[in-house]
């Protein structure tokens, strides 16, 4: 630890290569304008994002810029992730502002970086991929360094092999994690402040060049998503949202905390309500629709966090990957658990909000009906695609009846698959690598 | 004996097919707004995942049409409670009559059982058909 700062001069004299660059300090993180006379900082930095949105000082959108693409980062924004960039591409401004979190320095890129963790409980794996074997949980604030930026086998751009620069009990030294979740900022500590009073907006710039905002891990040339998108009004607070989601960060600290109240959305008995949407309470997140909602609407939505955690990102894979249509594959889902009474309807397994019941998949267009698999509407094929999907993010005890799903039998069972995520390993992985992403969920934005 | 009971509640009329089916009203997103929809669907059994908010029928079959919708507590069982709806024009289509204030919700209860949909017109029985309300918390 004692060697860390002459390693982070040492480490940032290369990556800049302005020989006589300060020591950065890593206690001193606030806003540093930069000094008359001192040499003129840039950093040359890559996009990530498959589409990222450049922007004026003001925040309206005048451009995107694909992956790959090379800017020049020139200032940050003191109290935001925002960082004002050069650029040079078709139908963008010379200058814009870009959100920090889907660039990575040239060149060096990663390699070598010391850097925290974004979120709590962060996957470190064994491997760098979402179905890596899960080592540990970091806690927000642990300092990593980054020791191979593109990982041999990488799922994606975004995984890293990191080393822990502290031993944290219960995890290995090293392993992989996703640089989504880690704190970029720190990485353009030394670029001078932008000064706001002395900004002018960018103008110029064609807002029609890519159609979607900045997609990590999703497809931005998807455009049956068009309906759903257009509710996102404000893209920063989109942007904060995918890597930072309320719902989602609610649920991990009731996670932590058992007895913890969580902020802006309803809970009761441990339990959390999944947001819903309207005045029935039809309208449930990522394209899902749910049935039967009760009175007062979405009183049987009350989900353990752990199981709402792995459940939602279930819905997000889902319309990501098998349904961005949103025709007869959406996800038509019922009863959890009420509010308070821990028996309802009959159900005695439906009270501690593990278990979920979910409509069969149908052919065709969305009608909100009921089906069987008996029904000639019933798509088998992406039954059998859900199910397998469901076992991915956690879900294990499953009743449907029809035979040829590898479903359990019981009574009933023939109009809706009765799925449970209880709380274990593969739910909580599947939470913590759970980030929104706008463009799949807005309803939860 | 089961099947002997249901065959004779058969036997009593025709199945209802489209003169008579179960439609729910929900909401969902067009363009980013909340929008209100409609379905249609034949009737079955009566469960949470199953329910429907009313009965249609094809304004086509004219006036004077009646709903007679009973609840008894098992298929064995010779009488239960029920309740008569006239039809009136329905707002959302005009292709379709629907049983005014019938909710079947409130009238099913908790209870577990079967139901009885009769569709008259005048005193004659269109059609008749008996379907099970499933209490789900018995099957798990």
């Amino acid at each position: 630890m004692k060697a860390l700062p002459l390693f982070l001069a040492l480490l940032w004299s290369g990556a800049t290569g302005a020989q006589s660059l300060p020591e950065p300090d890593p206690a001193r993180f606030g806003p540093r304008v930069a000094e008359e006379g001192a040499p003129v900082v840039t950093r040359t930095v890559r996009v990530t994002a498959s589409a990222l949105r450049v922007r004026t000082a003001g925040g309206d959108h005048v451009c995107s810029i694909k992956r790959g693409t090379v800017v020049t980062a020139i200032a940050r924004d003191g109290g935001d992730d925002r960082i004002k960039v050069k650029l040079n591409s078709k139908g963008c401004p010379s200058e814009g502002y870009v959100y920090s979190n889907y660039v990575m320095p040239e060149g060096t890129g990663w390699k070598d970086i010391v850097t925290n963790v974004g979120v709590d409980q962060l996957a470190l794996r064994g491997e760098p991929s979402p179905e890596g074997s899960f080592k540990c949980g970091l806690k927000k604030n642990t300092e990593l360094a980054i020791i191979n930026e593109a990982p041999d086998n990488a799922a994606s751009g975004s995984w890293v092999q990191v080393s822990l620069t502290n031993a944290v009990r219960g995890c290995p030294t090293k392993g992989y994690v996703n640089s989504s979740y880690l704190k970029p900022s720190d990485v353009f500590d030394d670029l001078p402040v932008i000064n706001e009073s002395d900004e002018e907006e960018v103008a110029g710039g064609d807002a029609n060049t890519e159609a979607g905002t900045a997609c990590l891990t999703g497809d931005c040339n998807n455009k049956e998503q068009g309906p759903v998108d257009q509710n996102i009004k404000d893209i920063k607070a989109a942007l904060e949202s995918g890597t930072k989601n309320a719902f989602v960060e609610e649920l991990r600290r009731m996670i932590r905390n058992p007895k913890a109240k969580p902020k802006g959305f309803s809970s009761k008995r441990g339990l959390i309500q999944i947001p819903l949407q309207g005045n029935k309470g039809n309208i449930g997140p990522c394209g899902s629709f749910h049935y039967n909602p009760d009175s007062p609407k979405g009183i049987d939505a009350y989900a353990n966090p752990t199981t709402a955690c792995a459940f939602t990102a279930f819905l997000q894979d889902w319309k990501k990957t098998e349904c961005p249509s949103g025709a007869g594959c959406r996800l038509s889902w019922g009863d959890i658990s009420h509010k308070s009474k821990a028996r309802f309807n009959g159900h005695r397994s439906h009270t501690d909000g593990h278990c979920i019941d979910i409509r069969p998949m149908r052919s065709g267009a969305f009608t909100g009906t009921p089906l069987t698999y008996t029904d000639p509407g019933y798509d088998r094929a992406k039954m059998k695609r859900m199910i397998a999907k469901m076992k991915e993010f956690g879900a294990d005890t499953m009743y449907f009846n029809d035979k040829q799903c590898g479903t359990r039998y019981a009574s009933g069972h023939h109009n809706h698959i009765h799925v449970c995520f209880k709380p274990g390993p593969k739910t909580r992985e599947a939470c913590d690598n759970l980030t929104i992403d706008p463009n799949v969920c807005p309803e939860l934005m | 004996m089961m099947s002997l009971l249901l065959s004779s509640l058969l036997m009593a009329a025709s199945p209802c097919g489209n003169k008579l089916q179960a439609f729910v009203v929900y909401e969902d997103l067009e363009k980013g707004k909340i929008v209100e929809r409609h379905s249609l669907f034949k009737l079955m059994e009566w469960s949470d995942s199953s329910a429907f908010d009313g009965v249609a029928a094809p304004s086509a079959l004219g006036p004077n049409l009646t709903l007679t919708f009973e609840v008894r507590p098992s298929l064995r069982a010779k009488s239960g409670r029920s309740w008569d709806f006239s039809f009136a024009s329905w707002s959302r289509d005009s292709k379709y009559q629907i049983a005014q204030n019938f909710s079947p919700a409130p009238l099913i209860g908790e209870s577990a059982g079967v139901f009885t949909v009769t569709l008259k017109k005048g005193k004659e029985i269109l059609c008749q058909e008996t379907h099970g309300i499933s209490s789900e918390g018995m099957n798990e």
